[in-house]
C-alpha cells in the first residue's frame, strides 16, 4: 500500500505491504537503526518511537497504522544539529552504558515529558518500566530525565 | 594523589552517538549484495535426522542457498576455545544430524531479505527418528545411550587441600541449588562476515569478547590461513557473558564463504534464548566442620553442573569453582568434587563471574544457614574466619592482595546500621502479613588471569604528528567503559584530554594475540598495559624534547599537550612539535611498542547487606535497602562503578526472585523463551542502592584499582536470600526464590 506520513518532521511517501512492522519499516526501507529490537513483543521498549505525541513500541506497531500520522525517532530529535535535552542530560548523567536501550529509553521519555512536563519520580519509573536497561540500575536514567523535564520548563518559560 | 580523569565520572565512551541512536552496532550495519540467514532449530531435544527436505524452502523467491550437514564442514570444534592447541571437548559442528536439544541447529536459509530469509526456514522439512532424552543430569547418568560418544559426563579429579577427614569439629550440611537463567543482555546476538574469493580474505564483524577466539574457531571449522581472516569487534550491547563464546560467526563465516557475499545472522531473543548459551542449573551438597569457636576447618564440596547439550567451557567452569572456595575464609581442609554432565537441554556456558557467583552462593549460603542455626550474627561469624590481608587461597600460588574484608565488613555494618536494624527487627510482629529480614554475604574474585597462561596486554601506542594518541590494543567493551577507562588512563599520564587519545576495538588484522575481554581484566591488565606504555612515551617525549628545547630531559615537566622547562616553563614545545621533530630528524615515528604481562591477581572484595519485607500473603518478597562495599583499589570511573553494581544488583535480584527458563517435562521444549514470560526486573522494582567504594590502592593495578565487573555480581544472590530466610525464619536454598515457592514452603511449615 502508498503509506503518507510524516517522519522526524518530514512529509514522505512510500510503499510498504501494510502488515510490516513499523521497526522494519524504518530499520530496513528507511536505514533509520536507532530503534533497536530487543524482544519484538513489546516487552523491552528498544524500539520505541513517537507516534504522534505517544511512545509506542515499533515492534508492535504495523506500516498501516502510520498511514496519515506523525512518527518521531530519536534521529528525529534534536533541533538544526543540536542534541534534544534529554540526550544531553542522558549523557551528562551518565545514564548510558551499552547504549542499546538508550533510544528506546530517550523515546519513552520523550512521550512522557510531551504529556507531563513535570513528572514526579514515580511517574517517570512508570513511564520506562516498559523499558529494559540491563546495564545499571535506572537511578542515572531517572535523575537524567528529570534534568531534561527542568531543561524543557525553562525553554517552555523563555 | 590528585588526578584529572582517574576517580572523575566521565561519561562513557560514544555517549554521544548512543544518544543520537547514531552509533553502529553490528546489526545496523549493512554491506552491499548483504545476504539473509535463518536458522532452522531441532524442535526435538533428542534424535537422529533422518532426512531434510529443502525443495520448497529452495523455492521461495530470494533464497540464496539452503546450508545443512550436507553441504557444510562436519569438523567438531568447541564454541568456548580460544587458542587451537587448548584442551577442549570439540563436540559441536555447524549443523547436525544428531540433534541433542530441542534449538539444535540442523540446517540454515540464505536469502536476499530476512522475510525471505524467514519464510524459507519454516518450509524446510526436516524428519527426525527421536531418541531418549534426559534433561536432567540424574536422568542423564542413567542414559542408555549417552548424548555424546565421548565426555558425555565429565568429573573433575578432586582437588583438595588438608585432611577433611582429620578435622575436628561439628558436621553441618547445606544444598543450594540453582535454576537455568538467560543474560538479558539488550542487544541480541548477531553476526556479520563477507568472504571475497577473488581475495580470498574472510572479515566478520561481532560482538564478541574474543576477537582471537572467533578467528581460531572460524579458520579451524573453514580450514582458513589466520592471516586471511579479519575479525572486527563491533560496539557490543551487553554481554554479562553471553557474547564470550563464539557461535553465529562460524555460521556465518561458512555461509559467506559458500556464497561469496556477505552474509548477516540476527538472533531474536527467542533464538538467544534457545541456542547460545544460559547460566548451568547446579545442584551443590556442602559438608562443613565447624569447631566450639565457630571456625570453620574443613569444606567438603560436591557440585553437579548440568552442561546442556555440550560441554564446552562447563567443565572449565568447574574447575575454576575450586579455587574459589579457598580465598575468602581461612580454611584448613578443602575437598572439592565436580561433575559437568550433558543433558538434552540448551548449552550452558559463560556467566558473568564465571563459577564465581556460584561459589559465593553455596559457601555463603552454608555461612548463613550455620550463623542462623547457632543464633551467631553473620558478620561476627565471619570475622573470625576470613583470610587475612596478603594471604593466598588454597589450590593457587599468588598472593591475593590486600583483602580488606575486615575493613569491608566493618564498614558495611556501620553504615548499613546492621546493629540497629537487627533490633528494630527482633521485635517485630512474627504473626503479621509483612516480615522483614536482613543479609550479607561475603565474596572476592579475580582482577585477571595470572597465572593461567594467556594474559598479557600487548599496545602499541602512537603519537600522531598533530600530538593526538592512537592507542593500539585488543580490547572489547562489553559496554560497560572498558574504553572510557584506558583512555582515562592515557589522558592522565600525558596530561592530555580524553578526547585527543583514540583506541579501536578488537580486529585481528592489527591486534597483537589476545585472549580476550573475560575474568574482569580489563581495567587491571590491559590498564597497566596502557598507563606503562603511556609512561615509555612520555619517556620519548622528553627525550625528543630535551633536543627541541636544549635543555636536560631531567629539566623538563608536560602538560595541557606540552613538554616545558620547569623552572623556566615559557621554553616548551608542543607534542606535535616533538612528533614533527622525529620524523624531520631520522628519529620515525613516535611509537611505543609495550608488552605487560602481570605478575599478580588480588582479590576485590565485595560485601553486600540487605533488607527485604516478604508479603506472607502473597509470597512476593521486595527488596526495601542494599548496601554494596566494594575494595575496587581505585575507581577509574566511579560512575561506570556505579552503574556495574546497580546492574549486578538487577541481574542478581533476577536471579534470586524471577529468573527462569523452563521447560516443558515431556518434550525438553522451552517454554518460555520470550520476555513476556521470562521475567526481568523493572525500574519500579529496584531498591535505593547504596555503594560504598573501598579505595586501598593495589600496588601493581593501573593507579591502584582492582576489577570490579564481576566481584559485584558475587554477592548479591547469598546476602537476598539470606535475607528471605531471615524473614521467614527458614532456609530456602533452592532457586529462584518464587512467590509460589515460598507460599508452598509457608504452608509446608504450617
Ligand atoms: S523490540 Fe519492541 S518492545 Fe522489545
Ligand atoms: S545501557 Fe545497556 S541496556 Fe541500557
Amino acid at each position: 500500500m502508498k503509506l503518507r506520513f510524516i517522519l522526524n518532521g518530514q512529509a514522505i511517501e512510500l510503499e510498504a505491504p501494510p502488515e510490516k512492522r513499523l521497526i522494519d519499516l524504518l530499520r530496513e526501507d528507511l536505514h533509520l537503526t536507532g530503534a533497536k529490537e530487543g524482544c519484538g513483543e513489546g516487552e523491552c521498549g528498544s524500539c520505541t518511537v513517537l507516534l504522534d505525541d505517544a511512545a509506542v513500541h515499533a515492534c508492535l506497531v504495523l506500516a498501516g497504522q502510520i498511514d496519515g500520522h506523525s512518527v518521531t525517532t530519536i534521529e528525529g530529535l534534536g533541533k538544526d544539529g543540536d542534541l534534544d535535552p534529554l540526550q544531553t542530560a542522558f549523557i551528562e548523567n551518565m545514564a548510558i552504558q551499552c547504549g542499546y536501550c538508550t533510544p528506546g529509553m530517550i523515546m519513552a521519555a520523550r512521550g512522557l515529558l510531551l504529556k507531563n512536563l513535570d513528572p514526579s519520580e514515580a511517574e517517570i519509573r512508570n513511564a520506562i518500566s516498559g523499558n529494559i536497561c540491563r546495564c545499571a540500575g535506572y537511578t542515572q536514567i531517572i535523575q537524567a530525565i528529570q534534568e531534561a523535564a527542568k531543561a524543557y520548563r525553562k525553554e517552555a518559560q523563555l | 594523589m590528585n588526578h584529572t580523569y582517574i576517580g572523575k565520572d566521565m561519561p562513557i565512551e560514544n555517549a554521544a552517538a548512543k544518544a543520537m541512536g547514531r552509533l553502529v552496532y553490528c546489526g545496523d550495519m549493512s554491506l552491499p549484495h548483504m545476504a539473509y540467514m535463518k536458522l532452522v532449530l531441532s524442535p526435538v531435544a533428542h534424535g537422529i535426522v533422518r532426512a531434510i527436505h529443502t525443495e520448497k524452502a529452495a523455492a521461495i523467491p530470494g533464497v540464496l542457498a539452503v546450508l545443512t550437514p550436507d553441504n557444510t564442514p562436519a569438523i567438531t570444534y568447541d564454541r568456548g576455545r580460544v587458542l587451537a592447541n587448548q584442551q577442549a571437548p570439540a563436540q559441536e559442528t555447524i549443523f547436525s544430524r544428531h540433534v541433542r536439544f530441542a534449538g539444535d541447529r540442523i540446517a540454515a536459509v540464505v536469502a536476499e531479505t530476512p522475510a525471505a530469509a524467514l519464510e524459507a526456514a519454516a518450509l524446510v522439512e526436516v524428519q527426525i527418528d527421536p531418541l531418549p532424552a534426559a534433561f536432567t543430569p540424574e536422568d542423564a547418568l542413567t542414559l542408555e545411550q549417552p548424548i555424546h560418544d565421548k565426555d558425555s559426563v565429565i568429573t573433575l579429579p578432586t582437588a583438595s587441600c588438608g585432611d577433611f577427614d582429620e578435622e575436628v569439629g561439628e558436621l553441618f550440611t547445606h544444598q543450594t541449588s540453582t535454576q537455568r537463567i538467560t543474560h538479558v543482555a539488550m542487544e541480541n546476538h548477531c553476526a556479520l562476515a563477507d568472504y571475497d574469493p577473488a581475495t580470498r580474505h574472510m572479515t566478520i564483524w561481532t560482538p564478541t569478547q574474543s576477537v582471537f577466539g572467533v578467528r581460531s574457531v572460524v579458520c579451524t571449522v573453514l580450514g582458513l590461513p589466520m592471516n586471511r581472516v579479519r575479525v572486527i569487534k563491533t560496539p557490543m550491547g551487553g554481554s554479562f557473558g553471553c557474547k564470550q563464546e563464539m557461535i553465529l560467526e562460524p555460521l556465518v563465516a561458512c555461509a559467506a564463504q559458500m556464497l561469496g557475499r556477505p552474509v548477516m545472522l540476527q538472533f531474536d531473543r527467542r533464538e538467544v534464548m534457545l541456542c547460545t548459551v544460559l547460566k548451568h542449573p547446579l545442584a551443590s551438597q556442602v559438608q562443613a566442620k565447624i569447631d566450639a569457636a565457630h571456625k570453620v576447618k574443613g569444606l567438603r564440596i560436591d557440585v553437579t553442573l548440568d552442561a546442556g547439550a555440550y560441554q564446552s567451557v562447563s567443565p572449565d567452569y568447574a574447575e575454576t569453582m575450586a579455587k574459589k572456595f579457598s580465598w575468602v575464609y581461612d580454611i584448613p581442609s578443602i575437598e572439592y568434587r565436580a561433575r559437568s554432565v550433558c543433558t538434552n537441554t540448551p548449552v550452558s556456558g559463560s556467566y558473568r563471574g564465571w563459577g564465581g557467583p556460584e561459589v559465593a552462593l553455596i559457601l555463603e549460603n552454608t555461612m548463613n544457614a550455620y550463623a542462623k542455626k547457632q543464633g551467631l550474627d553473620p558478620i561476627d561469624f565471619r570475622l573470625k574466619n576470613i583470610l587475612p590481608p596478603f594471604s593466598q587461597g588454597k589450590f593457587i600460588s599468588y598472593n591475593l592482595g590486600s583483602l580488606p574484608f575486615r575493613e569491608a565488613l566493618q564498614a558495611g555494618r556501620a553504615r548499613f546500621q546492621w546493629d540497629a536494624r537487627k533490633q528494630a527487627l527482633a521485635s517485630q510482629d512474627r504473626d503479621g502479613r509483612y516480615l522483614k529480614g536482613l543479609g550479607m554475604a561475603l565474596s572476592t574474585h579475580t582482577s585477571g588471569y595470572f597465572p593461567r597462561r594467556l594474559d598479557w596486554g600487548r599496545v602499541i601506542l602512537k603519537m600522531e604528528e598533530d600530538g593526538t594518541v592512537q592507542i593500539n590494543l585488543c580490547v572489547h567493551d562489553h559496554g560497560c567503559g572498558e574504553v572510557t577507562a584506558l583512555k582515562s588512563i592515557a589522558a592522565e599520564e600525558l596530561r592530555l584530554s580524553p578526547d585527543e587519545i583514540e583506541l579501536q576495538e578488537g580486529d585481528t588484522a592489527y591486534n597483537a594475540l589476545d585472549n580476550g575481554c573475560y575474568t574482569s581484566r580489563s581495567v587491571y591488565v590491559l590498564g597497566k598495559a596502557v598507563q606503562e606504555a603511556s609512561q615509555s612515551l612520555l619517556k620519548e617525549l622528553y627525550r625528543y624534547g630535551a633536543c627541541l628545547l636544549q635543555a636536560p630531559p631531567e629539566a623538563l615537566f608536560h602538560g595541557g599537550g606540552q613538554v616545558f622547562v620547569r623552572e623556566e616553563p615559557s621554553r616548551a614545545c608542543t607534542y606535535s612539535d616533538i612528533a614533527y621533530y622525529c620524523a624531520d630528524h631520522g628519529a620515525g615515528a613516535l611509537m611505543i611498542d609495550h608488552n605487560h604481562i602481570p605478575e599478580s591477581n588480588p582479590g576485590p572484595v565485595a560485601a553486600h547487606f540487605c533488607q527485604v519485607e516478604v508479603d506472607r500473603l502473597t509470597g512476593q518478597c521486595q527488596v526495601t535497602d542494599y548496601l554494596a562495599v566494594h575494595d575496587v583499589g581505585q575507581a577509574i570511573n566511579p560512575a561506570s562503578c556505579r552503574s556495574q553494581v546497580a546492574s549486578a544488583l538487577q541481574q542478581g535480584m533476577g536471579f534470586v526472585f524471577c529468573e527462569k527458563i523452563q521447560l516443558d517435562e515431556k518434550t525438553g521444549r522451552v517454554k518460555n523463551a520470550d520476555l513476556q514470560r521470562y521475567h526481568v526486573v523493572r525500574a519500579a522494582e529496584l531498591p535505593p542502592l547504596d555503594i560504598l567504594f573501598i579505595e586501598q590502592p593495589d600496588e601493581k593495578g593501573p593507579y591502584g584499582a582492582k576489577s570490579l565487573g564481576e566481584a559485584c555480581a558475587l554477592p548479591v544472590a547469598p546476602a537476598l536470600v539470606a535475607a528471605v530466610n531471615d524473614a521467614l525464619d527458614m532456609d530456602l536454598t533452592q532457586l529462584p526464590l518464587s512467590p509460589e515457592g515460598i507460599l508452598k514452603a509457608l504452608s509446608e511449615r504450617k
